[in-house]
C-alpha cells in the first residue's frame, strides 16, 4: 500500500464541495460547516484512479439531492421555494429523537391555585394561561422562561415553546423546575421537540403532571443544552 | 417500485448494524454494504445516513492515522446508537413479516 493510489484533485474536490455546499445553504452554519468538512474527508477517500470525481459520484447537484433524502432534508429546491413561505409545524425530529435519549430541563411558574396573581377567571376555568417562551439560541445555556400556569386541578399541563435553534446532535437537553409561593407535586418535566423547519429551528413541548398543590405556587423551569460532546 | 425509496427507508438500520460490528469509516461503510449486496447503494445515500445519526447522537466520530493516505474519520455507535439498533432488531421481524404477507399473501406462514 503507498501513497500511489489516485487521489482526487484537490481543486475538483474543492469546487465539487463548494457547489455541495451550495445546495445545502439553508442549514445552519455550524451544522453545514461541519457536514461540508466531513464530506471532504469522506470524498478524499475515493481511489480517484484518473476519473473525474464527477464521473464517480454524478454532478454536486445530484450528489447534494442524494445526501439531503438520505439526511430527511427537503430537496434544494423546495428550500428555494418556501422562501416567504410561513413555515409548517413538523414531526419529523420525533423520531431520530427517540433514539437520541434527551433528557430535558425546564422551568415553569404554576401561577395560584384560587385565581390570584394574575390569572383572569376564563384562564383558571381552561386551566391556565400559556406564554410561549423563547428558548435562546445554543450554545452551552438554552435560555430561561417563566411560564404562568393558573392551576384549576391536578393533572398534566402542557407548553410549546417559541421556535428556537438547538445546538447539534439534538442531545444533552436538560430542565429543571424550581416552585415558589407555595407547594407542588409534579412529575416530569417530558420534552418533545418538534422541527418547524426541517432542523433548523425547534419548538420543544414541554409537559409535565400535578399531582397535589397548595397555596398559589409558581413553577419556573429553566431549559438547556448542555456540553458538545467531542472525540 | 423505485428500489431507492425502499433502501432509504432501512440503510440507517444497516449503517448501525455494520457499525456494531467494529468503527468504520464512510468508505468502508459503502464498501461493507455494496458487498454485502446492496451495489445500488450510492455514495451521498451513505454519507447522508451517516451525517443523519450523527446529528441524532446515534454515532460519534473520530480522526485516526491511515497508512494510505489523510486520516480518516472513523465512526462508532454511542449508547443511543446501539439502543436503537436493538430496538431495531426487535422490531424488524415483525415489520418484514408483515410486509411479505401483503405482497405475497398466499406465499407466506398460511
Amino acid at each position: 500500500m503507498s501513497w500511489q493510489r489516485s487521489r482526487v484533485d484537490r481543486d475538483e474536490l474543492d469546487a465539487f464541495l463548494a457547489q455541495v455546499e451550495q445546495a445545502c445553504r439553508d442549514l445552519p452554519e455550524r451544522q453545514r460547516r461541519e457536514l461540508i468538512a466531513h464530506l471532504g474527508e469522506h470524498l478524499r477517500e475515493i481511489d480517484a484512479t484518473g476519473r473525474a470525481l464527477k464521473e464517480q459520484l454524478g454532478s454536486p447537484e445530484d450528489y447534494a439531492r442524494e445526501l439531503r433524502a438520505a439526511m430527511d432534508l427537503p430537496p434544494p429546491l423546495a428550500v428555494e421555494r418556501r422562501q416567504g413561505r410561513l413555515r409548517r409545524p413538523r414531526m419529523a425530529a420525533a423520531l431520530v429523537l427517540a433514539g437520541v435519549g434527551i433528557t430535558a430541563a425546564v422551568v415553569v411558574m404554576i401561577n395560584a391555585s384560587e385565581g390570584s396573581a394574575g390569572c383572569t377567571q376564563a384562564e383558571i376555568d381552561s386551566g391556565g394561561a400559556e406564554a410561549r417562551p423563547a428558548l435562546p439560541t445554543g450554545g452551552a445555556y438554552l435560555g430561561k422562561g417563566r411560564w404562568a400556569y393558573c392551576i384549576n386541578r391536578d393533572g398534566r399541563y402542557a407548553f410549546t415553546t417559541d421556535p428556537f435553534t438547538p445546538a447539534f446532535p439534538l442531545k444533552n437537553f436538560s430542565a429543571a423546575f424550581v416552585i415558589r409561593n407555595g407547594k407542588a407535586q409534579l412529575t416530569g418535566p417530558h420534552f418533545e421537540l418538534h422541527d418547524v423547519d426541517r432542523r433548523d429551528r425547534f419548538t420543544a413541548r414541554i409537559t409535565f403532571a400535578v399531582s397535589s398543590y397548595s397555596g398559589a405556587p409558581e413553577l419556573e423551569v429553566t431549559a438547556t443544552q448542555c456540553c458538545r460532546p467531542r472525540r | 417500485m423505485d428500489l431507492t425509496q425502499m433502501l432509504k427507508g432501512v440503510l440507517p438500520l444497516t449503517v448501525l448494524a455494520i457499525l456494531a460490528e467494529g468503527d468504520a469509516y464512510g468508505y468502508d461503510v459503502l464498501n461493507q454494504l455494496r458487498t454485502a449486496g446492496l451495489s445500488g447503494v450510492g455514495d451521498a445515500s451513505v454519507y447522508g445516513s451517516l451525517q443523519r445519526l450523527y446529528d441524532a447522537g446515534l454515532l460519534s466520530s473520530y480522526m485516526a492515522a491511515s497508512a494510505t493516505g489523510p486520516n480518516r474519520r472513523y465512526y462508532s455507535l454511542t449508547t443511543s446508537g446501539t439502543a436503537a439498533l436493538k430496538q431495531a432488531r426487535a422490531d424488524w421481524p415483525a415489520f418484514r413479516d408483515t410486509v411479505d404477507r401483503l405482497l405475497d399473501p398466499d406465499a407466506v406462514g398460511a
